[in-house]
């Protein structure tokens, strides 16, 4: 499985994941596959916000740091 | 014919008012160009935060959605030896070896009498 999605990307697939859950229509096997999928597609997100929070609070911080006025 | 004073004296009514109306344009601008600084500053920690908030809400639906979620209520998924999750009871013949998986692990177990 890759994970060089990219944070919309990997949204969407498990967006599509919890549709089909929800349709119903999936057997056991098949859910249990696709709930373990979109908990990986979770973390994976989880993982790029929390990256890109830690991008924008170090960048503010520079920014603080050059800033002329208070 | 208006004196040479009058002139002068208009004139510099005239700069002190251009001087001033100068200085309030540009602290307007610097307020505004500081608002702005301030929104820009705020706006990807704001998109994060709803970009996890929705995460967060598909994230709720999922598990609702988790056969874990079915587990928990009490049932049980069982497995045969080849690992496929076992529907029918009439195909199990007495002595099979089959997993038995909970919310909380699993045991292993036989098969005993069948009910169909």
């Amino acid at each position: 499985m890759s994970d060089d999605l990219g944070f919309e990307e990997a949204r969407r697939e498990l967006e599509r994941i919890v549709a089909q859950l929800e349709s119903g229509q999936a057997g056991l096997e098949e859910a249990v596959a696709l709930w373990e999928r979109g908990e990986e597609l979770y973390r994976l997100c989880v993982a790029k916000l929390d990256a890109a929070e830690g991008k924008i609070e170090e960048l503010g911080r520079r920014a603080e740091a050059v800033r002329p006025d208070a | 014919v208006p004196d040479e004073d009058e002139l002068r004296e208009r004139l510099d009514r005239l700069r002190a008012t251009l001087a001033s109306d100068a200085r309030r344009t540009l602290e307007r601008a610097r307020q505004a160009l500081a608002a702005d600084r301030e929104r820009l500053d705020r706006a990807p920690a704001l998109l994060v935060e709803r970009k996890r908030g929705g995460l967060e809400a598909l994230a709720g639906r999922l598990r609702t959605l988790s056969p874990r979620a079915t587990l928990a209520r009490g049932y049980a998924i069982v497995r045969a030896g080849d690992g496929r999750i076992v529907r029918a009871a009439g195909p199990l013949a007495p002595g099979t070896r089959v997993d038995v998986e909970l919310a909380e692990g699993g045991f292993g177990a036989t098969v005993e009498d069948v009910r169909s």
